[in-house]
């Protein structure tokens, strides 16, 4: 039968439709057309990773290391490249700082190489142009300066070269470069107070393995922090130390006001405001200092925090541990980020915890930098102003108005960023942006790592490297292109222009990451003199009389973070893990809030701070602080950072005094989860010890059945959720690899997420103060499958090794399959959804297929890895089990994903299995479930560890 | 022994004969249709296009356009499948059941009754294959030869089951209903000329009332309602295993086989009362159908409404005493959550309403039972839906709880399936005689040798 005329329901961003042969004729043309308009670079060579094929061979996919460019933190990237087009990018392997892990916006930022809404040309004026004309009007502006100064704004640089070169661009027109960092989680005043502290404006290196209680200030270094993938990976495995008891658990005590990933994962949670979090800070310090009469005097004029008894305790464990313990803040406040690393100075944390030798280099913005700049810019200093691509100051920044209107009365300004920004709007070129997968670079995310970035497909449209117009502009070296200045970059300050270069280079391009360990300390800013008077000064303030009545405290959420990755659907689809809320922001405020204000899920409030006010719906969140609501940034249209406020010559985003009141209007929820409570159900377990086991309910596993299946191979996946954050990267990597849907807000507001993998949340016990459980569900593959029963035309039926097949082609969708599924694991395609343009289409996995209306889907375990994987141990003559990671297991910053053949016991799955920690969900229904967790660990025996 | 002897009360009132039986059932078709007939076939066929309409968008959008989600993936389609299915109840039972057990009374009302089985059968087929996702696929669910490898259907389906059972017992309920209606046929045949004629005269098959013509026809319906019988309990038992077999809390229960057979009873009975009230009205049967075949229904509503009570209560307390969290949560969230009302309607409807049925004053009061009737088949509808929404909507995991809410379309295809029904019914009371001509003539002959009056 002829398929039927769709009238498809298409989701507000997708265009049209196209044939399949329609898209591969365009497909062709299109690439032969992108690769023709190329601009005439030299040929560049770059290599693959594992083995270098004579060609590439149709069909079978090949390796490229990278490194990520979503972010400042520069994780490790293996790009997977099929027929000439890069089709996912997942964590490398050897990378020594997010060591295969890599997160969520990491995995979904192939998504915008292929972004139908991507600039595909430089502009002037909005006008389509040539980079002749881009190139002539900037060097005529750039002539034109007079006494006015050249700005270059650039988020933290974590690239070495760039960094040389934006630095030689502005000194060479006597300029002035300017990073600015607008994550709300990475403030200027941490930097600050480490330079007062060590004499460099650099936040040391965190080395969770080497700590035994952590205690966090608001810092939400696994949600939304600088280096999530890093600071997940360090934290997970000092976790996994106590599994193996190689460790004593690791004590975490997070005190906040918003809710937090990291507080959600923490041992104990304070949710208090603002000032309480700072009279706390400086309680711990008047104790630990002791005698000190400097500490003393300067403390002396603060009460106590609320809770007396809680901060003895936690003053009591701290001293217990020191030089073994960790204390972090969040804070925008110099006082109290001061006040911690004085506390951590004064544990000898220094040098063991935290590594000061050794930095991190991914925060390097400093707020005065760019508030100078606004000043200057106001006050008409300014001739040229370059906005360099992952910053959008006229969003960003709470001034943003005022930016807008000068920057487009300036006489040269150029916005370069591989998509629409609000900026952009004012600035008079658009140099378009190669996408990160288009281009050379490298990073050094930490001053022992360096990494390089390459090219995995020739530039789709006329874009350029950023660093290229730079180079271009900067005219000191018009005769050669970036990839040169890379390696010359290199040659001279990592290799000591050694002879045998060319080999390290293309060794560290195949690996990725700088061959023979080459690093340079001298590119870190130099030491400064200490005084002591100084700090003494600052700890003394920045404590209000009172706490306001509401406060806000603006939140980078993990799906759309600052907003850089705001147009990137998958991104957006992507629930917060503590809302379960995609696609629109949401303020989040306490029950006892919502019921103090008469507000509900969906209501829509108006939040003002000042003057300035945003609208958003409610969502009532247990364990907030009753005072606080959390605010998110990265949404283009109700912008968070709108409430942010200059004070102190920093950029504020907590504990900003607001008033709320309702709109009256309501808006439905694209939410993925509406319920709080685990309703006490034996389905997610919560132990106090890692020798407990999880009570689970008693079953007797009585089978009428024959046993099916090859008694050799059954594929078992153990999840376990105490290194588990729930930060989402696996349910998008999930989507990368399977080709998953993006069905829109409306849909998910109809609960017809497609997500193969989902991550349910659970806020048990005191609503005020919530035990918060993770759990990630996805098809459990179960051995007496409920669903493989009742499907009428055997569309899903069991394999040999233990897999529950669906078998697409076959479904008539009756859906009974997803109403006998006990985990609500399957996922149906109530319309024919839409994979966009014909370029969007192009980051389709070519090894999956793409799922048509009226069938049914679901998590398959990765058979198409399964099966490759098969395929090559057979070649190979390799007997017994095989390694196989799916998508979630490859890419799971936290490892917290364990894959593999759960009939061989000498596997890693099959040991983990057995862990004490170990249950399953609803085994009691006899249906075997392949998936096993291990249960989480909240140790909180008063501090006795 | 039949209920007439017991009662003493006439079957079929006013004075009558062999001619003005045939008469007086006969005219009502070979007169023009009235504007009563007229106005309710237009009501009809407009619920029928409307429901064309929306199956017809249904299948070219998707089913996206209905109000289901991922945790509920049935609702306002598979309600109205049980729900027809049991309304198709009461034929049968009328037919055959009460045929092998002598009930006399039954002639007047099993021809009416059978035509609403074979209508509302085909109501309920209509939704299993309307409910797919690729419903141009539904003969995938047969199987037949194909030349997909050794591809087969999966015997262990509850849908593949239903399949079997519900077109088994079409093709029984249609053959009966036919069958009977053969000697009518020919009645109609002799009395009517032109057209009319010819379409009798193809569908009596050469009647010619002669006795080996009516020993066959004996003998044929004796075997049919033979056949007919155990399908009146295994269709539904069939229907419920759907859910029976299941792992869902509140769909996993033993009780469901003889609980939803009386629950089509039930709700089967209630509509062919209420449509033989409105059509001894209209159609002035009052002489035919009378108020103690009401009074006898009511009688069976009355106990079937007990039977569905008692299953009611026996879930609860099974809910209860089984000690299984997600089942006592089920059936709690019934009772007390977001779809409370739907619960407390469906009790009130089927557990209350019926007990009106002790009194005889009730039982005779045609406004009362017509509305009581009515009231029963609501309860009876949602009945099911609390069955298979409220199941699912808060199953095992909470976090994929969610709230269905139907969308407008499945409303329009809820209506139009009463549209089809209502549309077959109206064309059923133009073209066949409503009471069954040759079995009323019977029941007057034996009224008559046991001396009761209205012989003329």
């Amino acid at each position: 039968m002829p398929p039927l005329k769709s009238d498809k329901k298409s989701p507000p961003w997708a265009g049209e439709s196209v044939e399949r042969r329609t898209f591969l004729k365009a497909l062709g043309v299109g690439t032969a057309m992108a690769l023709a308009s190329c601009q005439k670079l030299s040929t560049q060579h770059s290599l693959p990773f594992a083995q270098a094929p004579e060609e590439v061979v149709p069909g079978i996919s090949t390796y490229y290391a990278s490194t990520c460019t979503a972010c400042p933190a520069a994780c490790g990237l293996m790009v997977t490249v099929r027929d000439g087009r890069p089709i996912k990018q997942e964590g490398h392997p050897d990378h020594p700082l997010s060591q295969g892990g890599l997160c969520a916006t990491g995995q979904a930022h192939i998504r915008e190489l292929y972004h139908s809404a991507r600039h595909k040309a430089p502009a002037i004026g909005g006008e389509t142009a040539t980079w002749e004309e881009v190139d002539g009007a900037v060097a005529a502006g750039l002539g034109k300066l007079g006494t006015k100064k050249l700005a270059i704004l650039s988020p933290p640089i974590t690239s070495p070269t760039a960094r040389h070169l934006l630095q030689s661009f502005a000194d060479a027109r006597k300029g002035s470069l300017v990073e600015f960092d607008p994550n709300p989680g990475s403030t200027s005043a941490g930097l600050e107070a480490w330079e007062l502290v060590t004499g460099r404006a650099l936040v040391p290196s965190v080395q969770f393995e080497k700590a035994d209680v952590l205690l966090s200030f608001g810092a939400d270094f696994l949600g939304s922090g600088p280096n999530v993938v890093v600071h997940t990976s360090g934290y997970a495995a000092r976790r996994a130390l106590a599994d193996t008891r190689a460790r004593p658990p690791l004590r975490h005590i997070q005190v906040e006001g918003a809710i937090s990933l990291t507080g959600a994962a923490a041992d104990e949670r304070w949710p208090v405001a603002t000032r309480e979090q700072r009279l706390l800070s400086r309680y711990v310090l008047k104790k630990l200092s002791g005698s000190d009469a400097g500490f003393s005097a300067a403390l002396a004029s603060f009460p106590p925090p609320a809770n007396k008894t809680l901060a003895d305790g936690i003053v009591k464990l701290l001293q217990k541990n020191r030089g073994k313990s960790l204390v972090l803040c969040g804070s925008d406040d110099l006082a109290e980020q001061l006040t911690v690393a004085l506390i951590n100075q004064q544990l000898g944390n220094l040098g063991k915890t935290l590594d000061v030798a050794n930095p991190s280099l991914v925060q390097r913005a400093v707020d005065s930098a760019v508030l100078d700049l606004e000043a200057d810019l106001l006050a008409g200093k300014i001739g040229a102003l370059i906005v360099m691509p992952g910053v959008d100051p006229v969003r960003q920044l709470p001034n943003g108005a005022a930016w807008a209107e000068a920057i487009s009365s300036l006489p040269l300004s150029v916005s370069l960023s591989d998509h629409a920004t609000v900026t952009e709007e004012s600035c008079s070129i658009q140099a378009a942006a190669h996408h990160g997968l288009e281009m050379w670079g490298d990073a050094m995310p930490q001053s022992r790592v360096l990494t390089l970035v390459q090219p995995t497909i020739r530039p789709l449209f006329d874009t350029r490297h950023p660093y290229q117009s730079m180079l271009t502009w900067a005219g000191f070296a018009s005769h050669q292109d970036y990839l040169t200045y890379l390696r010359s970059f290199w040659r001279e300050n990592f290799y000591g222009n050694s002879p045998g270069f060319e080999k390290l280079w293309n060794q560290s391009v195949s690996q990725g990451i700088a061959a023979a360990g080459a690093t340079s300390t001298k590119l870190l800013p130099r030491l400064a003199e200490v005084e002591v008077e100084a700090l003494l000064a600052v700890i003394g303030q920045g404590i209000p009389e009172a706490s306001p009545e509401l406060e806000v405290s603006l939140l980078a959420e993990v799906s759309t973070g600052d907003g850089s990755h705001a147009h990137n659907a998958w991104l957006r689809e992507l629930p917060d893990p503590l809302t379960r809320v995609a696609w629109i922001p949401v303020v989040r405020i306490a029950p006892a809030l919502a019921q103090k204000l008469v507000v509900e899920d969906g209501d829509v409030v108006e939040i003002s701070v000042e003057e300035a006010t945003v609208t958003m719906a409610v969502r009532v969140t247990p364990g907030m602080a009753s005072n606080v609501l959390g605010v998110p940034v990265g949404y283009p249209r109700d912008n968070g950072y709108a409430l942010s406020r200059v004070s102190g010559g920093r950029i504020r985003n907590s504990g900003l005094a607001a008033a709320v009141s309702k709109s009256g209007k309501k808006e439905l929820l694209p939410e993925f989860q509406s319920h709080l409570s685990s309703e006490g159900r034996p389905i997610v377990h919560q132990l106090s010890s890692y020798d407990e086991k999880p009570e689970t309910p008693h079953h007797v596993d009585a089978d009428l059945w024959k046993t099916l299946g090859n008694p050799e191979t059954r594929w078992e996946m153990v999840l376990d959720l105490d290194a588990c954050t729930g930060c989402g990267a696996c349910a998008i990597a999930c989507q990368a690899e399977n080709n998953i849907a993006v069905v829109g807000p409306d849909e998910v507001a109809n609960r017809r997420d497609m997500h193969w993998l989902r991550i349910d949340r659970y806020f048990d016990g005191d609503e005020t103060n919530p035990d918060v459980k993770i759990e990630p569900i996805l098809c459990q593959q179960c051995g007496h499958a409920p669903c493989e029963t009742v499907c009428p035309v055997l569309a899903t039926v069991h394999s040999k090794d233990g897999l529950n097949q669906q078998v697409y082609n076959r479904c008539v969708g009756t859906r009974y399959c997803a109403n006998n599924c006990p985990y609500k694991a399957r996922r149906f395609n109530w319309f024919e959804y839409d994979f966009g343009e014909e370029l969007d289409q192009m980051v389709l996995n070519p090894d999956v297929t793409v799922r048509d209306r009226g069938v049914m889907e679901k998590c398959t375990f990765c058979v198409q890895r399964i099966q490759a994987a098969r395929i090559a141990a057979k070649e190979n003559g390799e007997k017994g089990s095989f390694d196989v990671k799916p998508a979630c297991q490859q890419s799971c910053p936290a490892r917290a994903i364990t894959f593999g053949n759960g009939a061989d016991p000498k596997t890693e799955v099959s040991k983990r299995r057995s862990n004490s920690r170990a249950f399953q969900v609803l085994s009691e229904l006899g249906i075997h479930p392949s998936v096993t967790y291990l249960a989480k660990v909240r140790t909180r025996d008063g501090g006795e560890s | 022994m039949s209920l007439a002897h017991i009662t003493s009360e006439p079957l079929i009132t006013g004075p009558q004969s062999y001619t003005k039986i045939t008469d007086s059932l006969s005219q009502p078709l070979e007169r023009r249709a009235g504007k009563w007939w007229w106005l309710g076939f237009f009501i009809s066929s407009c619920g029928l296009l409307l429901g064309i309409v929306m199956v017809t968008y249904t299948i070219m959008t998707g089913i996206g356009v209905w109000g289901l989600d991922r945790s509920v993936g049935w609702g306002f389609a598979i309600t109205n499948f049980v729900f027809w299915v049991g309304i198709g109840h009461a034929g049968t039972l009328i037919s055959a059941i009460l045929l092998l057990l002598r009930q006399r009374w039954r002639t007047s009302i099993a021809r009416s009754a059978e035509a609403m089985t074979i209508f509302a059968v085909m109501c309920a087929g209509i939704f299993p294959i309307i409910h797919m996702g690729r419903p141009w696929l539904a003969y995938w669910m047969l199987p037949y030869p194909n030349s997909r490898g050794s591809l087969w259907v999966n015997f262990r389906s509850p849908l593949l089951w239903d399949v079997f059972a519900i077109s088994t017992y079409f093709i029984i309920s249609l053959l009966f209903w036919y069958v009977g209606m053969i000697p009518d046929f020919a009645t109609l045949r002799d009395r009517a000329g032109g057209w009319r004629r010819k379409l009798y005269t193809r569908l009596s098959f050469g009647w010619n009332g002669s006795t080996i013509n009516w020993r066959r026809y004996d003998k044929a319906c004796l075997i049919l309602a033979g056949l007919a019988t155990p399908l009146v309990v295994s269709v539904h038992s069939i229907v419920s295993f759907d859910f029976a077999t299941s792992v869902i809390p509140g769909w996993h229960t033993t009780i469901f086989p003889p609980y939803f057979v009386a629950g089509a009873i039930f709700s089967g009975f209630a509509m062919v009362a209420t449509l033989l009230i409105i059509a001894r009205k209209v159609m002035h049967l009052e002489s035919y159908i009378t108020a103690k075949h009401l009074d006898n229904m009511a009688k069976v509503l009355l106990l079937t409404g007990m039977l569905v009570g008692l299953a009611y209560t026996t879930e609860l307390f099974l809910a209860w005493y089984s000690g299984n969290p997600y089942e006592r949560f089920t059936f709690l969230n019934r009772a007390f959550g977001p779809y409370a009302w739907a619960y407390w309607l469906m009790f009130s409807c089927n557990v209350f309403v019926p007990q009106l049925f002790w009194f005889k004053r009730i039982r005779r009061n045609l406004g009362v039972l017509f509305v009581a009737t009515l009231l029963i088949n609501v309860g009876m509808w949602f009945e099911r839906f609390n069955i298979v929404v409220t199941s699912l909507h808060r199953d095992f995991l909470p976090a994929s709880w969610s709230f269905y809410t139907p969308s407008f379309v499945e409303v329009g295809i809820l209506l139009g399936s009463f549209g089809l029904f209502f549309t077959c019914f109206m064309l059923f009371v133009r073209f066949a005689p409503v009471v069954a001509i040759h079995e009323v003539k019977h029941t007057l002959q034996e009224q008559r040798e046991e001396g009761h009056h209205g012989v003329s």
